[in-house]
């Protein structure tokens, strides 16, 4: 068996982005989003199977986005940045952001050998957006001509829009239940919903959605991959 | 935990289960949850997301009554090695909606992970090499330690091979280790049949000698058994690496590796007692087999150091965005430097 195809097959890798919301309105809880971060790396960085199939790269978005994280297998990771929270909310550089970064990461990860998925991205906000014309930049992101499109699933709290939230989101939504202080809540709860959804993922070899997350209420979209 | 203080008999239900506490896992393959069983500490109750169908509660069944007729070393070894099940939990109607199985000794809980939380220590960081503990903090286990680990994976592999039982789900996440006692231990056991089952996929434990659409049998147990015995004794993941590091170290026990992860006939694989045997120094009845080709030798890849900027454009860099970059490119390096010295150690 010369070529045998087991022995031959590289790793598969789920690129997956985590988009997070760090506009002024997300200052209360810059603490806890910060204590989110570091649980996700905590939790990838012990668990080889996890991190070494969801890459992982973090971009904060405010009134311009950038990339906090490039994606990396987070064991290679000591420790995350901390984020701080300030300005207005750009979906629409945020996508095109994504997209570009997509068109980078993807060509490298198959460069080193691996077998990579359609890329995921986990979409975080506590509001709207404030800017115009990010429908198109959206549009262009989830274009289904372009091969690399990812899937985006969306969690939503403070004065997050149950509308806009189903508007970005190509497999699940997600809003979370409650106000106020339990928004620090929220935000653990998404990322440990992440989390899950990235573990059976793993297991799978292939990205598995959860149905539902604990403290949110699942919103039903419009249109579904 | 022996079923001698499990009062309720081999066959229970939900209600009397009691109040259930908080799970320790949920939703995980196909349990919906597992939970403490209030007044039995160390006992767990496995619900599963859909009632078990006549063949599967059977299965169940057989296993409970293997461990109800387990004497002298089974008993020990399954009683110190595995999560093996106790009771079927009807829902009271005749339905099988779950199980009663041990919970894993708190040794096998050794990690505690920089915000606090203790950890079950997966096999998953076992086959990972030095460098890896050496930049968490962790100590690395010795060679004769993996030796001692991999002995008790064996273990618990011939003992259900012993018994008929096919169990396909060896994998990073089911059997954890301890990193004082050097022991493993096997957990969701409870699916496992008599003589095939439904091939449990998961990436990168594929038997290629067993098609897709095939059942899993013995010999894709003792397969996926040696492979994640070699992965924990080589502290390699991807197949060629694990190989070519087997091959390099000598002993009946890396060649019995060898001929089981590379034997064209999958009829042919050493048994999962002749593993055992092999890992406990013990003589077994050594059969040619015939090896495919090894594959070309892995070339290792440098991790290149990632660039995190943290803070926002046009503002100071975030807290911790420069000092990460640094410690980035130390930890690289001092990852490859350990890397060498182990390379250097073993040779």
């Amino acid at each position: 068996m010369m070529n045998d195809p087991a022995l031959m097959m590289g790793q598969k890798c789920l690129p997956t982005y985590l988009v997070i919301d760090v506009s002024g309105s997300m200052k209360p809880h810059e603490s806890a989003l910060n204590n989110t971060l570091r649980h996700l790396h905590s939790t990838l960085s012990f668990s080889p199977r996890v991190s070494e199939f969801a890459h992982i790269s973090i971009v904060a978005f405010s009134s311009q986005p950038w990339v906090v994280l490039e994606m990396i297998d987070l064991e290679y990771v000591p420790g995350m940045p901390e984020v701080s929270c300030d300005g207005g909310t750009n979906y629409r550089d945020t996508f095109d952001l994504v997209r570009q970064r997509i068109d980078v990461d993807v060509p490298k990860l198959i460069a080193a050998g691996k077998v990579v998925l359609r890329p995921c991205v986990f979409f975080l906000t506590d509001g709207g957006p404030t800017d115009r014309g990010w429908e198109a930049a959206f549009a262009r992101l989830v274009d289904k001509s372009w091969k690399r499109r990812p899937h985006v699933v969306t969690y939503g709290f403070g004065d997050a829009s149950e509308q806009v939230l189903r508007q970005v989101a190509t497999k699940a939504a997600f809003l979370a239940e409650g106000s106020g202080a339990a928004q620090d809540k929220a935000l653990a709860d998404a990322i440990d919903s992440m989390l899950n959804s990235l573990v059976s993922s793993a297991s799978a070899g292939a990205l598995q959605i959860p149905v539902t997350a604990a403290g949110y209420r699942t919103i039903e979209l419009e249109i579904m991959d | 935990m022996t079923t001698t203080t499990w009062p309720h008999g081999s066959v229970t239900t939900l209600a009397a289960l009691g109040a259930l506490g908080d799970p320790v896992s949920r939703e995980n393959g196909e349990s919906k949850g597992i939970y403490p069983v209030s007044g039995h500490g160390g006992l767990l109750a496995k619900i599963y997301k859909n009632a078990l169908d006549a063949s599967r509660t059977a299965a169940l069944d057989h296993m409970i009554t293997i461990r109800n007729r387990a004497q002298g070393a089974d008993l020990d070894l399954i009683d110190r090695s595995v999560s093996w099940p106790i009771a079927r939990v009807t829902d009271g109607k005749g339905g099988t909606v779950g199980c009663v199985i041990p919970e894993a000794p708190t040794i096998y809980r050794g990690l505690k992970t920089p915000d606090g939380r203790q950890r079950y220590l997966e096999v998953d960081l076992l086959a990972k090499g030095d460098g890896f503990f050496a930049g968490r903090g962790l100590t690395a286990p010795t060679a004769p330690q993996r030796a001692q680990i991999c002995r008790s994976i064996a273990a618990v592999a011939a003992l259900l091979e012993r018994n008929g039982l096919v169990y396909s789900d060896w994998s990073y996440s089911n059997a954890f280790w301890s990193s004082t006692q050097h022991t493993a231990y096997v957990i969701d056991v409870d699916g496992s049949q008599v003589g095939s089952k439904a091939n449990i996929f998961q990436p990168n434990w594929d038997d290629p000698l067993t098609p897709t659409d095939h059942p899993a049998d013995v010999y894709t147990d003792r397969y996926r058994a040696a492979l994640l015995v070699a992965r924990c004794l080589t502290g390699r993941r991807e197949l060629a690496a694990v190989v070519h590091a087997l091959s390099e170290t000598s002993g009946p026990t890396s060649q019995l590796l060898l001929d089981v992860l590379l034997a064209t006939d999958r009829a042919a694989r050493p048994t999962a007692s002749a593993l055992h045997a092999a890992t406990c120094g013990r003589p077994y009845l050594a059969v040619k087999i015939v090896r495919r080709a090894m594959p070309a030798k892995p070339v290792p890849q440098a991790v290149v150091p990632v660039i995190i900027s943290g803070g926002r454009p046009g503002g100071p860099p975030a807290k911790g965005g420069k000092r990460i970059r640094r410690i980035v490119i130390a930890g690289f390096v001092l990852t490859m430097l350990v890397c060498a010295i182990a390379v250097i150690a073993n040779n």
